[in-house]
């Protein structure tokens, strides 16, 4: 079973979750993401998008505040961390990388990037419930910690076609995965969103480094 | 410019005698938002002056009726006064705050800004601009609306809500909506129908000279650059100055590599046919929303050189040599600190942020050799972060909107040789200030805070002569001016816009005398 070659790192597909990343994978993730940072771009996501709207600068419906969902591998979250640290000039020595390795070693998180509704206030994101992570045949996991940014008023074009304030944050879900969950798993995420509206996402693990 | 040339011999008349002497039976009108079209903001009048201004009492108050922002500068030709709100325009008798007519115009297109700033005033006709980013002409004396042309398409976050420039048969205004990712443009009107003279990108694209200062040419197309204010006029060789707003995303720098040209601004164009004569970009790749956001002041140092005044969101105060275009000297005029420090996730502190200089500029008093600024002190920590997800790219923007503020605030004015870039005096204010200034031959400046206090201090030493509070945020224009030989003041209160400034009270204007 796959399960537990990928918590003791056994196995290496093209495309898995790999954990604990191989030197190899810091170093190109650091590079990665620290040569988007030096050519002054914005953080690209790129294939870690489970879903996205179609123009995150419009609120198309008024009834979906989801913007985008992204899959956080621990390779993608190392690639995100290098790239704010070369923005700010800052190393990512020694010492960084081993306590990224020890904090996201078999951790995959899901980032929602969200939206509040029309007239909904600045505490939008607490409204939103629990997640899990699942499939058939193994115990479904609990979100293990969920991490809330602060939300920030920003503009939205709206379904009118007048710009309108909207609160915006994200919610980072965080799994820490066990033996029944393999790096290339099909899995099941799911979360409630704010008016108790359960949304499923199936996730191929294969796909995401 | 006949308005020019009368408010021209008044001043040359008046300065000559200050502190007490005063023409007769005379009337001295202010004419746009700035009083001169070099945006110096002094009066020549001394009637009210250092001897007697204890004796100030407000004579008449006009309640709007309206509740918003309140930001705009009353103009005042031949004993009308006319003021602005978001969507509204109000004649009133100058000496006794009586209605004359009011016009009230009603969108077509989505409101964007809200902060009207005032009108523009040429050969009989008023120019003001709306908040769907229209341009519209009034008729002086009846408010009738003469034309009405589109300025901008509104959904797509453009307004016009600068108080218009008018001079030479041609009516001057520009698109606001930084933070809305407008694209900045800049136009000259017919005044007499409304037809587009000339226009000016003030971001540009494509082939454009400046076009490769955006590293990403996606970003430029809604690259901000936005007007929000005034503009200033030099009529001794038609130069118009154009202060540029912000870059957008404001603090998404990132997504926007390059200078970023021609935000944080001052663009001088020909006024006649709209070609860049010359620009200086005071803050290249801004990343702290520091727009360049009033208008410059041009006046006479006493050597007799041509300066160039502006003030920025940075905080400083800048001194430019009109003929060179060098800067002669920056000063701080409020709390500046670890201005080029970059964002960091754990969290940047900086000043000001939603301070510095806002929507009211520098004036200038030829008595006193002063240059007189108001600022904001507000410190904020703003923590980078990702913070909006688009099209696959996630900006690198603040988790933490525009920062956390400081949990104190204050105000300055301060005063300063332009030639030195010396302190001759400051006054420090428990509130922010973003009001007017307005120095007169009488020796006198008159400012507002946004705690409600009106004050007028001593020209020369920033001593407080006289406070009164309106009960509102002082925050528009302070005009001054005659009617039939006696000297008035109008004061704006009562902001309600949701500036982070706080805000108090309802729109009035009151007018004070002797």
């Amino acid at each position: 079973m796959a399960s537990l070659a990928f918590c003791l790192g056994l196995v290496q597909p093209a495309l898995a979750v790999e954990s604990p990343l191989s030197k190899e994978s810091v170093d190109e993730a650091i590079a990665s993401g620290s040569a988007m940072a030096r050519r002054g771009e914005g953080y690209t996501l790129g294939d870690y998008v489970l879903y996205s709207a179609d123009d995150g600068l419009r609120v198309a419906d008024e009834h979906d505040p989801i913007e985008a969902i992204a899959v956080g591998t621990p390779y993608e979250r190392l690639r995100f961390q290098a790239y704010l640290l070369t923005h700010q000039a800052k190393p990512f020595g020694k010492a960084a990388v081993a306590e990224f390795n020890s904090s996201h070693t078999g951790v995959v998180e899901f980032v929602l990037f969200l939206h509040s509704r029309p007239n909904e206030g600045a505490d939008f994101l607490s409204h939103y419930g629990s997640a899990t992570l699942s499939r058939p045949g193994a115990t479904p996991l609990s979100a293990q910690r969920i991490e809330r940014t602060i939300p920030v008023s920003d503009m939205y074009l709206g379904p009118g076609s007048s710009f309108e304030a909207r609160w915006l944050g994200q919610l980072v879900y965080r799994f820490r995965l066990n033996a029944e969950y393999g790096p290339t798993d099909r899995v099941t995420f799911a979360f409630t969103d704010d008016r108790g509206v359960a949304h499923t996402f199936a996730v191929e693990l294969a796909r995401y480094r | 410019m006949r308005i020019g040339f009368i408010r021209a011999l008044l001043a040359a008349v008046l300065v000559a005698s200050p502190f007490g002497v005063q023409a007769r039976g005379t009337n001295v009108d202010w004419l746009m938002y700035n009083g001169t079209y070099t945006g110096d903001r002094f009066s020549p009048l001394a009637q009210i002056n250092r001897n007697n201004v204890s004796r100030l009492r407000p004579l008449c108050a006009f309640q709007l009726g309206e509740l918003g922002p309140m930001q705009a500068g009353p103009v005042i030709h031949n004993g009308v006064m006319f003021i602005t709100t978001e969507t509204s325009t109000y004649a009133i008798d100058a000496a006794n705050c009586r209605l004359k007519w009011k016009n009230t115009y009603k969108p077509v297109g989505p409101q964007q800004g809200r902060a009207n700033r005032g009108v523009a005033l040429l050969d009989g006709k008023l120019f003001r601009g709306t908040p769907d980013a229209h341009l519209l002409a009034l008729d002086e004396h009846t408010g009738k609306t003469l034309w009405d042309v589109t300025v901008a398409d509104s959904s797509n976050g453009s307004s016009t809500i600068a108080a218009p420039l008018a001079w030479n048969g041609k009516v001057y205004m520009g698109i606001a909506g930084s933070e809305l990712g407008v694209k900045g443009k800049m136009y000259a009107f017919d005044a007499k129908d409304g037809h587009v003279v000339w226009s000016f990108d003030l971001i540009p694209t494509g082939n454009q000279p400046g076009a490769e200062t955006w590293g990403n040419a996606d970003a430029a197309l809604t690259g901000g650059g936005g007007v929000w204010t005034t503009f200033t006029l030099d009529p001794s060789d038609g130069s118009l100055y154009i202060p540029v707003g912000n870059p957008a995303p404001d603090f998404s720098a990132d997504y926007r590599p390059g200078a970023n040209l021609y935000t944080c601004s001052i663009v001088v164009l020909d006024a006649n046919t709209g070609k860049l004569r010359w620009y200086y970009q005071v803050i290249p790749h801004d990343y702290h929303d520091w727009d360049m956001a009033a208008a410059p002041a041009i006046f006479r140092a006493a050597n007799g050189k041509k300066i160039i005044g502006f003030a920025a969101k940075n905080g400083y105060l800048y001194t430019m040599d009109a003929a060179t275009h060098k800067i002669l000297n920056r000063v701080a005029v409020t709390t500046v600190s670890n201005q080029s420090a970059p964002l960091t996730t754990e969290g940047t502190h900086y000043c000001p942020s939603i301070g510095g200089t806002e929507w009211n500029g520098p004036a200038y008093s030829p008595i006193d050799k002063l240059e007189y600024v108001d600022a904001v002190d507000w410190c904020t920590t703003v923590r980078l972060g990702e913070v909006r997800y688009i099209k696959g790219q996630v900006f690198l923007g603040t988790a933490n909107g525009y920062g956390t503020p400081d949990k104190s605030s204050s105000g300055w004015l301060t005063a300063v040789d332009p030639l030195t870039g010396k302190i001759a005096w400051r006054f420090h204010s428990d509130a922010p200030m973003v009001a007017a200034v307005t120095p007169t031959a009488g020796g006198l400046v008159f400012s507002g805070e946004m705690s409600g206090d009106f004050r007028v201090f001593n020209s020369a030493t920033g001593k407080i002569l006289y406070t009164f509070n309106t009960g509102g945020s002082v925050a528009g224009g302070i005009a001054t001016y005659m009617i039939g030989g006696k000297q008035y003041v109008a004061v704006v209160s009562g902001n309600r816009s949701r500036t982070a400034f706080a805000a108090a009270g309802a729109p009035i204007v009151f007018v004070f005398g002797l």
